[in-house]
C-alpha cells in the first residue's frame, strides 16, 4: 500500500513541473508579457524599462527565465513577490488557503450528506417510480451554470428576502460560529450542487446494483432488519465506486471555486487567482497554479488511500477475489 | 462482397420515433429534442426574429425593465436583452459545436492510436489522459484565454483541446475489444490499409458511445465557455454569448435582474436538453444491448 502511494507521489513531481512550464509559457505569450506589466507606468523612461528588465531577468531568454523561476520555487520554496502588491506570493496564498479549504470542505460535506440521503431514499423507498424524477433533478443539477445559480441565490436570499449576506467571509477571534455559517451557507450550497448530483447518481446506481448482489441477498436471508441490510451491507458496496468518482471531480471543484468565490466575494485562492489574472500579476498566477496542482494531487492520493481502506481488493498483495462476483 | 455480413449490428441503437415515445428512454428523448430543435432554430434565424440591431444602444432606456419596445428590458449599456439573447444563442451554440468537433477529432485520433497500435502509443496516450485529468485545467485555460486576448476562434480550440479524454477512452477500449474480431481480420486479409480499417470498419462500432459522449460534451463545452466568458476571459463583447452577457451581472443584479437571469436560464435549459438527450440515448443503447 505504501509503495503505490509513493509511486503516485513520485509521478506528481514531473506533472507539477510540466504544468508550471505550460503556464509559464502561456503567461509570457500574453501581449505585453510580465515585462510590460512591471514597466507599465507611463512615466518610466526607456532607461528605467531597461533597468527593470535587467533586474527581473526579463532580458534573458525564456528557458533561462524559467530555470531561474524553477530554482527559486522548487529549491528555495520561494514564489517570489507579487508584481502588483509587492508582497511575497507565498504569504498571499497562505492567507487564502484556509478560506478555500473551508468552502470546499463545507461543499463536500453538503454534497456527500444531502446526496447520500437523496440516493438512499430514492433507491430504497421509490424504486422505479422515482427513477424519472431523480434523473431529471440530478441532470438539472449538472446542467446549471454555477454563476447563474449563485446570482439567483443572492437575488433571492439576500436581496429579496434579506435572510443571508450576499458575500464575504467572517473569520478570526471575534466571529461567532453562527455568523460564520451564515456567510458560508450560500456559497457552499451553490458550489455543492454539481458535486451532489454526480455523487448521488453514482451512489444510487451502485445501490441498485448491490441490491441485486448475492451478499445483500445473504444478509436478508439471515433475517437482518431491512435497515441494517441497507445501511451496513448494500451501502458499503455502493460507496466504493462513488468515492472514486468523487475523487475524480476534484479538479472540477477548483473550477467551481474560482467562479463561486468571485460571485460571492469569498476571499479564497480562486478569487486571488482571478484578480491576479485580471491585473496580470504573473508570479501570483503561476504560484496559485502550482499550489492548486499540488493540492489536486494530494487530494487524489487521499482518495486512493480511502479507496484502499474501504476495499481490500485494491491493496497490492491484498486478498484478490477477482471475478468472484461478490461485490458485483 | 457483402461487407455488412461481418458487422455485428449491436451497439447501433436505432431510435425509431414510434417505439421511442412509448419507452421511458424514448420519452426522455422526446422533450429535450423538441426543446433543442426550437432553441437551435430560433438562434439560427436570430437576425430575422430580433426586434433590434445586435449592438444597437438605446440611450433613452439604460437598464430598463421589460416594456413593449424592449420585451426583456435592456442591459447596462442600453442594448436590447431579447435581441442579444437571440444572437447570443448563435455564438454560444457555434462555440459549443466547434469545441466538441475539436474534442472528437483529437479523441478519435489519439484513442485509435492507443487502441489500434497499442504498445508505446497506448502508454503515451494513457499517460496524457491521466495528465489532463489531474491538473487544474480550468485555471490553465483561463491563463491561456487571457493570453489569447479574446480571439474567438481560439476558444473552441482551448475547450476541445482539454475535453477530448472521454472520447479517447471510449474509442481505445472499444478498439481493444474488437481488434481481434473476424470482420477486422477479414478486412486485413483483403489487403485493407490500417487507416481504412480504423475509419471504415472499427470506428462505426464505437459510434453509439461516441455520440453519447459528444452530446454530454456539448453541455460541458457550453458550461466551460460560459464560465470563461462570464469571468471576462472568453468570447469578448460586442459579440454576444449567453456567458459574456452575464459578465459583471452581479453589479446590476438589483437594477436589472432579468439581464442577469435570462442568459443563464438559456444556458441551463440548453444544457439540460443536451444532458437529458445524452441520458436517454445512453439508456436506449443499454436497453438494446440488454435485449440482445
Amino acid at each position: 500500500m505504501g509503495s503505490s502511494i509513493i509511486k503516485r507521489l513520485a509521478m506528481a513531481v514531473p506533472l507539477v513541473v510540466l504544468v508550471s512550464i505550460v503556464t509559464f509559457a502561456l503567461l509570457h505569450l500574453a501581449p505585453g508579457g510580465p515585462a510590460g506589466v512591471v514597466s507599465g507606468n507611463p512615466k518610466t523612461t526607456g532607461e528605467d524599462t531597461a533597468r527593470i528588465r535587467e533586474n527581473y531577468g526579463f532580458d534573458r531568454s525564456l528557458p533561462v527565465q524559467y530555470v531561474m523561476w524553477f530554482r527559486q520555487v522548487f529549491l528555495r520554496l520561494d514564489f517570489g513577490r507579487s508584481y502588483v502588491t509587492g508582497r511575497p506570493v507565498s504569504a498571499m496564498i497562505a492567507e487564502r488557503v484556509p478560506a478555500t479549504l473551508e468552502l470546499m470542505g463545507a461543499a463536500l460535506f453538503l454534497a456527500v450528506a444531502a446526496g447520500g440521503v437523496l440516493a438512499v431514499v430514492s433507491a430504497f423507498r421509490g424504486g422505479d417510480r422515482t427513477d424519472g424524477l431523480f434523473t431529471v433533478v440530478t441532470t438539472a443539477g449538472i446542467s446549471m451554470p454555477v454563476f447563474w445559480l449563485g446570482l439567483i441565490a443572492i437575488y433571492l436570499f439576500s436581496i429579496r428576502l434579506g435572510l443571508l449576506p450576499s458575500g464575504g467571509r467572517v473569520a478570526g477571534d471575534g466571529a461567532s460560529l453562527a455568523e460564520r455559517l451564515r456567510h458560508l451557507a450560500l456559497p457552499a450550497s451553490v458550489l455543492s450542487i454539481a458535486w451532489l448530483s454526480t455523487w448521488s447518481r453514482y451512489l444510487r446506481s451502485g445501490l441498485l446494483d448491490s441490491l441485486g448482489g448475492r451478499y445483500v441477498r445473504t444478509a436478508r436471508a439471515k433475517g437482518l432488519a431491512e435497515r441494517t441490510v441497507v445501511l451496513k451491507h448494500a451501502l458499503r458496496g455502493a460507496v466504493l465506486p462513488a468515492v472514486t468518482v468523487l475523487a475524480m471531480q476534484i479538479p472540477a471543484l477548483f473550477t467551481g471555486a474560482v467562479i463561486t468565490e468571485t460571485v460571492f466575494a469569498w476571499p479564497g485562492m480562486g478569487r486571488l487567482f482571478y484578480e491576479g489574472l485580471q491585473r496580470q500579476d504573473y508570479t501570483r498566477v503561476l504560484g496559485i497554479v502550482v499550489i492548486a496542482s499540488i493540492l489536486i494531487i494530494l487530494m487524489n492520493t487521499a482518495g486512493d488511500v480511502l479507496n484502499m481502506i474501504l476495499d481490500p481488493r485494491t491493496r497490492p498483495g491484498g486478498a484478490v477475489v477477482r471475478g468472484g462476483g461478490e461485490a458485483r | 462482397m457483402t461487407r455488412t455480413a461481418f458487422i455485428p449490428t449491436h451497439g447501433q441503437a436505432t431510435v425509431g420515433s414510434a417505439r421511442a415515445t412509448r419507452s421511458p428512454a424514448g420519452r426522455m428523448i422526446f422533450w429535450p429534442v423538441t426543446m433543442l430543435i426550437l432553441i437551435i432554430a430560433v438562434s439560427a434565424f436570430a437576425p430575422l426574429l430580433s426586434p433590434w440591431q445586435r449592438d444597437a444602444i438605446d440611450l433613452d432606456s439604460i437598464s430598463a425593465p421589460p416594456s413593449a419596445v424592449h420585451p426583456l428590458g435592456t442591459d447596462g449599456l442600453g442594448r436590447d436583452v431579447m435581441t442579444r439573447l437571440l444572437h447570443g444563442g448563435r455564438f454560444t451554440l457555434m462555440v459549443a459545436f466547434l469545441s466538441v468537433a475539436v474534442a472528437l477529432a483529437v479523441g478519435i485520433v489519439l484513442g485509435s492510436a492507443a487502441g489500434w497500435i497499442g504498445g508505446a502509443a497506448d502508454r503515451i496516450v494513457s499517460l496524457t489522459v491521466d495528465l489532463f485529468l489531474s491538473i487544474p485545467v480550468f485555471l490553465v485555460m483561463l491563463v491561456a484565454a487571457s493570453a489569447a486576448g479574446g480571439k474567438i476562434w481560439l476558444i473552441p480550440l482551448l475547450i476541445g483541446g482539454t475535453s477530448w479524454m472521454e472520447t479517447a477512452r471510449i474509442v481505445r477500449s472499444r478498439f481493444r475489444q474488437i481488434r481481434e474480431e473476424g470482420f477486422v481480420e477479414a478486412a486485413r486479409a483483403a489487403g485493407a490499409s490500417g487507416p481504412w480499417i480504423v475509419f471504415r470498419h472499427m470506428l462505426p462500432q464505437a459510434a453509439g458511445a461516441i455520440l453519447v459522449a459528444a452530446t454530454a460534451g456539448l453541455a460541458g463545452a457550453m458550461l466551460v465557455e460560459s464560465a470563461l466568458s462570464f469571468l471576462g476571459f472568453g468570447v469578448q463583447p460586442p459579440v454576444p454569448t449567453w456567458g459574456n452577457m452575464m459578465h459583471g451581472a452581479w453589479t446590476t443584479l438589483r437594477t436589472s435582474p432579468l439581464a442577469a437571469f435570462a442568459p443563464g436560464l438559456m444556458i441551463f435549459v440548453t444544457c439540460l436538453g443536451f444532458n437529458l438527450l445524452c441520458e436517454g440515448y445512453r439508456r436506449a443503447i443499454a436497453k438494446e444491448r440488454g435485449s440482445l
